[in-house]
């Protein structure tokens, strides 16, 4: 039973992908060539800067603030280290409309300055690696914190007991230790710079994700639009394959039996201005001037925008993203324990695919929804006006289940990874004694190994939660009419060019982010 | 016991996705019972909002509407096929609805009302969509730096005077490719491509930002002259933020190709799809949306110029002047819109 | 009781055997040590007991059913075999209480049952703590419970005592086999160290490189091991071919060994052959005498010291062992 349960899952969450591969293989449209022979190599360049300035840039925000926080004691720490997560609150273009809007003409900062500090150029691929850095460097900061706080105690007092300095151990010690973790990090980063479309487009800059809307839509061609999600996944794959690689050349654990809690310094005069530095500057950048812009607008604009439909948008938009970050968990929760009671290699590969959704753009993702739903509803309809003489509507189309199912594909990495972190980290005796002391594989799970992973479990929930929060193009395409989420609220006023209107709907999905995210971080502390 | 509680959480977990499906069927069978029209729409304004409640309060048809871009909506109509739920199809630009009537979606309608309402040049010849407001793609200069006498069609916006001054935004964007879609109608593809790389050649900067932004950089001094919409102009001049007030005022409006074919205007437009459902609800929703009253609030709320001849813009509208439009067949410009997106490429119109 | 038969197990695809045709019997309430070094083979053979891995080959059966073969597998939770991991696996969020209670499947007399291996176990009073509260040997002791709890018919303890003091150990070690014998049942103790074996254990099996190679009582397997290498399991053992074959006559092409402990020094009764004393070392009940013999450096103990240089050594003929040559 258990084999076929798998398989439905596994097949539910691979489905959505596997159509659009399928769709690969009819090949391009007719204007691929004018495509490679024009622009290819500007998306591909584009795509390669942003890669490479968000890499350095993430790492360097996420990296020096968590170890910051992990190894010094300073006053405000505490609320540093959730402020640091906050930017993850706050979708990618809000921040880059909020930026452009702060350094525009007329903007805040010549206001501020009295025009000292005249208009200065955030439009460009230059600053799109900035904004997209400053707002998606948590991923790696988390990642960093988590290994600090937990693993490098221990290392630290090693070292220091063979004589070695700080610094060096950490540059011989801790930073290489931490490099998976760092990477799993970065890995989401890039995955996100790479499916960014609203920021690109506005700043003006060609990458892959407004080539395939480009292709897509303006030419037309559909089967184009997907070969560029391919070229793009192709990508992905290599960035993930590197990855994985060097886990596995690096293929060592550290006992987590010995785990000894970091002590924390207390900074000397001279460092904690650093420190402060370390810390101030992502939070300055990435949430308190986004924030203070968006704050500034709503303040001009909240008359208009606040209505009765608004705060049902609000609401709609929260149940939403709770029901599909429950749904993904479950999903994602399947995936990992059925493949492990079924002890089947193909398994492991489908899975793989399933956690693919990540690195295709929500749109294409939507299609590869809509195309296999479709097929089925309109399997039904027919099947029922056969058979029952009556003429029915779509049955899952235009309802939350298409929506719920759609995030569920697109998210399941964001929820598999943190709780397959956990579950490697549980002991493999655990659920063997159980079953020993003659426990079915379900009543194990719930009884041992869910309690023993709740933290994974929990992290997953609140990603995949501020995640559909902040989700745009997917969300455009199969939301049910009645269904109004402050995402699509906000894209609608900035799509008509009022950006200032679309301040309010943003500030509310940051604040429902928000507390969340605090939530996850008291969870990584403990 | 235990045992019990895991079957009631399996249970619960069951239960509640088969309550969601009968939700998801109750509204089904609801929306069957009265009458609806379902609208996809690319406009999210609330003038429209105001006219669909106008529209249900009057006839009693109760209005769904799907808000997406207008790709989006055809594109999930093509795979929705003869089960698609939509009546009418609205978008804020011709290509489009041409594009949707290529694609076999909309149907004919034979309206006395349409017919006589909407000019012939603003309706598809099969009657197959019909423009609902009008937006005119004009050129807007510094008022302290460019004498209006000096501008005169899109053409001459090629020549070396305006070398690194024009403003205009990306190709990707639908107005741009319209534009370049009616000069490829008007005057062929060889001379399209030449004004597409004089334009490159002009331009002030990389295309970035929105039409608002383009105006904020001519005041700002970045640039002489943008190409930019009527509609956004409006808006800036009404805006809640002060500094774009003093952006909008600070340029003036000229119309170009007056001595030519006339501005080119974009249209917002709807058609009846293939598949409705509910034709006649589709039909009476359309008449509904060019009729005086209707009009009114299209051209006082939403800074565009109406269709129907009998209802006058309004005032800032009319501050501007009057002008000649292109009469071209909009027709044309869905028909070229992919070859102008491929020349854009070509001459690197980012 | 416990049977196995023919039972084969490889990782990878038959290039080598983890286990190799493996078969051994065992009787009711009696106690067996698994002795080999790691690597040998006994945490796959274990695994495969209880369940948690299937063989390539083989049969395993539990009181006359199979549970274990190509056609039949009985899944680790309907065998009524206990297992004491070597890292204890107590589930950090389960009580004491709820640890020991978590295999019980009878309904009527959890809590009695409970009572009455915490009693065994001597840590009654503990129910309410937690695993990170309690001392190492107290873990120990609530593994052991746990597992005791649902009666098994096999108990099976992987190096239970690899993470103990070793002044905790030999007592812990009697203690709990006293425990386990009350309880008659049967037990399989997995260990790298034959003293723990020879100490609790009525027969020992030895698993080398995948292979069987002895399953004997105590005694005999101390006193008749099969080749050198288990006989050298108990402590260091020395090759005396030139002597053995000159002094006793014997002269098959054989290796004949001796025990280090049945080495004697300048004994009246058996002379073998002189010896250059190297180094004395005191310790405490006896001398370590570092001896230079032909070719050969070997320790002996000896009660007393030697003031001389050299001294005779010798040994019973009794206690050689001798080995087809490797």
């Amino acid at each position: 039973m258990w084999s076929a349960l798998t398989l439905t899952i596994v097949g539910l969450i691979a489905l959505p992908i596997l159509t659009i591969a399928v769709k690969l293989y009819n090949g391009p449209g007719e204007s691929w060539k004018h495509l490679v022979d024009t622009v290819l190599s500007d998306y591909i360049s584009n795509s390669l800067l942003l890669i490479i300035g968000t890499t350095i840039l993430t790492l360097l925000f996420g990296v020096s603030s968590a170890w910051v926080v992990s190894r010094y004691d300073f006053r405000f720490r505490k609320q540093l280290e959730w402020l640091l997560i906050l930017p993850l609150a706050i979708p990618s273009y809000i921040i880059a409309y909020a930026y452009a809007g702060m350094f525009d003409y007329g903007g805040t900062i010549e206001k501020v300055t009295f025009g000292v500090f005249p208009k200065f150029d955030v439009m460009n691929i230059t600053g799109l690696i900035w904004v997209l850095s400053i707002s998606l460097y948590p991923y790696v900061y988390v990642a960093a914190r988590t290994f600090f706080l937990n693993q490098s105690g221990r290392l630290f007092e090693a070292s220091k007991v063979l004589g070695v300095g700080e610094l060096k151990a950490l540059k011989k010690l801790i930073i290489p230790l931490a490099r998976p973790a760092i990477i799993g990090g970065l890995v989401l980063v890039l995955m996100e710079v790479l499916n960014d479309y609203g920021a690109a487009k506005y700043y003006g800059v060609s990458t892959f994700t407004t080539g395939i809307f480009r292709a897509w839509f303006s030419l037309e061609e559909p089967e184009t639009a997907i070969y560029l999600s391919a070229l793009l996944v192709a990508v992905i794959f290599i960035l993930l394959g590197l990855e994985r690689w060097q886990r596995n050349k690096i293929g060592y654990a550290i006992n987590s039996k010995t785990q000894v809690p970091l002590i924390r310094l207390i900074p000397g005069r001279k460092n904690k201005i650093i420190i402060y530095l370390i810390v101030g500057i992502p939070v300055f950048f990435g949430f308190l001037i986004p924030l203070i812009q968006l704050i500034y607008w709503a303040l001009l604009t909240y008359e208009t925008v606040l209505n009765d439909g608004f705060l049902s948008t609000a609401i709609q938009s929260f149940l939403i993203a709770v029901l599909a970050a429950i749904f993904t968990v479950i999903f994602a929760l399947a995936l990992i324990y059925f493949t492990k009671w079924n002890r089947l290699r193909l398994l492991d590969y489908i899975t793989k695919i399933g956690t693919l959704g990540y690195a295709i753009p929500g749109a294409v993702i939507a299609i590869g929804v809509l195309i296999p739903t479709l097929g089925f509803d309109k399997w039904l309809i027919s099947y029922v006006s056969e058979h029952f003489q009556t003429k029915i509507g779509f049955f899952i189309n235009g309802t939350i289940l298409v929506l719920v199912y759609a995030y569920t594909v697109r998210f399941m990495a964001v929820a598999h990874n943190p709780i397959e972190a956990v579950c490697l980290k549980v002991n493999k005796s655990m659920s063997e004694s159980s079953k020993i002391l003659g426990q079915s594989a379900l009543k194990t799970f719930f009884k041992i190994e869910l309690p023993l992973i709740k933290t994974g479990v929990f992290g997953g929930l609140v990603l995949v939660f501020v995640d559909v929060m902040k989700e745009l193009p997917l969300t455009l395409i199969l939301k049910p009419y009645q269904v109004q989420t402050l995402a699509v609220k906000a894209y609608e006023y900035a799509s008509d060019e009022q950006i200032m209107e679309a301040a309010l709907p943003s500030l509310l999905i940051i604040a429902t982010g928000v507390l969340p995210v605090i939530l996850l971080n008291k969870l990584i502390n403990r | 016991m235990k045992k019990i509680i895991y079957s009631l959480v399996i249970i619960t977990l069951l239960f509640s996705c088969k309550k969601e499906k009968q939700e998801s069927k109750e509204i089904i069978e609801v929306t069957k019972k009265e009458e609806v029209v379902t609208v996809y729409t690319h406009r999210h304004y609330p003038a429209d909002k105001q006219l669909f409640a106008q529209f249900e309060k009057e006839t009693g048809i109760k209005v769904n509407v799907v808000n997406a871009k207008a790709d989006e909506l055809i594109q999930k109509m093509t795979t929705e096929g003869e089960h698609s739920p939509a009546d009418v199809l609205i978008t804020v630009d011709a290509g489009r609805l041409v594009r949707a009537k290529n694609k076999n979606l909309l149907q004919s309608v034979n309206s006395e009302i349409l017919n006589t309402t909407i000019p012939s040049h603003l309706r598809d010849i099969d009657n197959q969509w019909f423009s609902l407001t009008k937006r005119a793609r004009v050129v807007v200069y510094a008022k302290d730096r460019v004498k209006p006498e000096s501008l005169s069609s899109y053409d001459e916006l090629t020549a070396s005077e305006w070398n690194k001054k024009i403003l205009i935004r990306s190709s990707s964007n639908i107005y741009n490719q319209s534009l370049l879609a009616s000069i490829i109608a008007n005057e062929g593809e060889e001379k399209a491509t030449v004004w597409a790389k004089g334009m490159v050649a002009n331009m002030a900067r990389t295309p970035k930002g929105n039409d608002r932004d383009q105006v904020k950089a001519v005041v700002a001094g970045e640039g002489d002259i943008a190409v930019v919409n009527t509609y956004y102009i409006g808006k800036l001049v009404n805006s809640k933020n002060p500094e774009e007030v003093k952006a909008g005022e600070g340029v003036g409006v000229f119309f170009p190709n007056q001595e030519a074919t006339g501005t080119h205007i974009n249209v917002s437009g709807a058609g009846v799809a293939k598949y409705a459902p509910n034709k006649e609800n589709a039909v009476k929703f359309i008449e509904f949306l060019i009729s005086e009253a209707s009009q009114k609030v299209f051209a006082e709320a939403n800074y565009e110029y109406p269709v129907n001849t009998k209802v006058a813009p309004s005032a800032l509208l009319q501050s501007w002047g009057t002008f000649k439009e292109d009469t071209l067949s909009l027709q044309q410009l869905g028909k070229n819109n992919k070859k102008a997106v491929i020349i854009f490429d070509i001459v690197g119109w980012k | 009781m416990l049977t196995v038969k023919n039972v084969s197990k490889s990782f990878d695809k038959g290039k080598s055997y983890a286990l190799n045709n493996i078969s051994f019997t065992l009787e009711k309430g009696k106690s067996y040590s698994l002795v080999g070094e790691s690597g040998s083979g006994k945490t796959t053979l274990i695994r495969l007991l209880c369940g948690l891995e299937t063989p390539d080959e083989g049969v395993i059966s539990l009181q006359e059913q199979i549970v274990t073969s190509d056609t039949i597998f009985i899944t680790p939770e309907k065998r009524k075999i206990g297992l004491v991991f070597q890292d204890y696996a107590l589930f950090p969020h389960l009580s004491v209480y709820e640890n020991v209670v978590y295999g019980i499947s009878t309904t009527s007399s959890k809590k009695n049952r409970v009572t009455e291996v915490l009693n065994l176990v001597g840590l009654n009073g503990f129910e309410k703590r937690y695993p990170h509260e309690l001392s190492g040997g107290q873990q120990q002791r609530v593994a052991l419970a746990r597992a005791l709890a649902p009666a098994p018919e096999v108990l099976i303890l992987d190096e239970p005592f690899s993470n103990l003091d070793t002044s905790l150990k030999a007592q812990l070690r009697n203690e709990i086999f006293e425990i386990i014998k009350e309880t008659n049942t049967t037990v399989i103790f997995v260990t790298h160290d034959t003293n723990d074996a020879l100490a609790v254990s009525d027969e020992i099996l030895v698993l080398h490189n995948g292979v069987l190679v002895q399953k004997e009582s105590t005694e005999m397997i101390y006193r008749k091991p099969k080749n050198k290498y288990i006989a050298s399991l108990f402590g260091k053992v020395y090759t005396f071919d030139d002597v053995t074959k000159s002094e006793f006559g014997i002269n098959d092409p054989m290796e004949f060994c001796v025990r280090q402990e049945h080495l004697q020094l300048n004994s009246k009764t058996h002379y073998l052959t002189g010896a250059k004393i190297l180094q004395r070392k005191f310790m405490g009940t006896y001398y370590a005498i570092r001896l230079q013999v032909g070719k050969q450096k070997i320790v002996v103990a000896h009660p007393t010291d030697i003031k001389e240089n050299n001294c005779k050594l010798g040994f019973d003929k009794s206690v050689v062992f001798s080995f087809n040559k490797e």
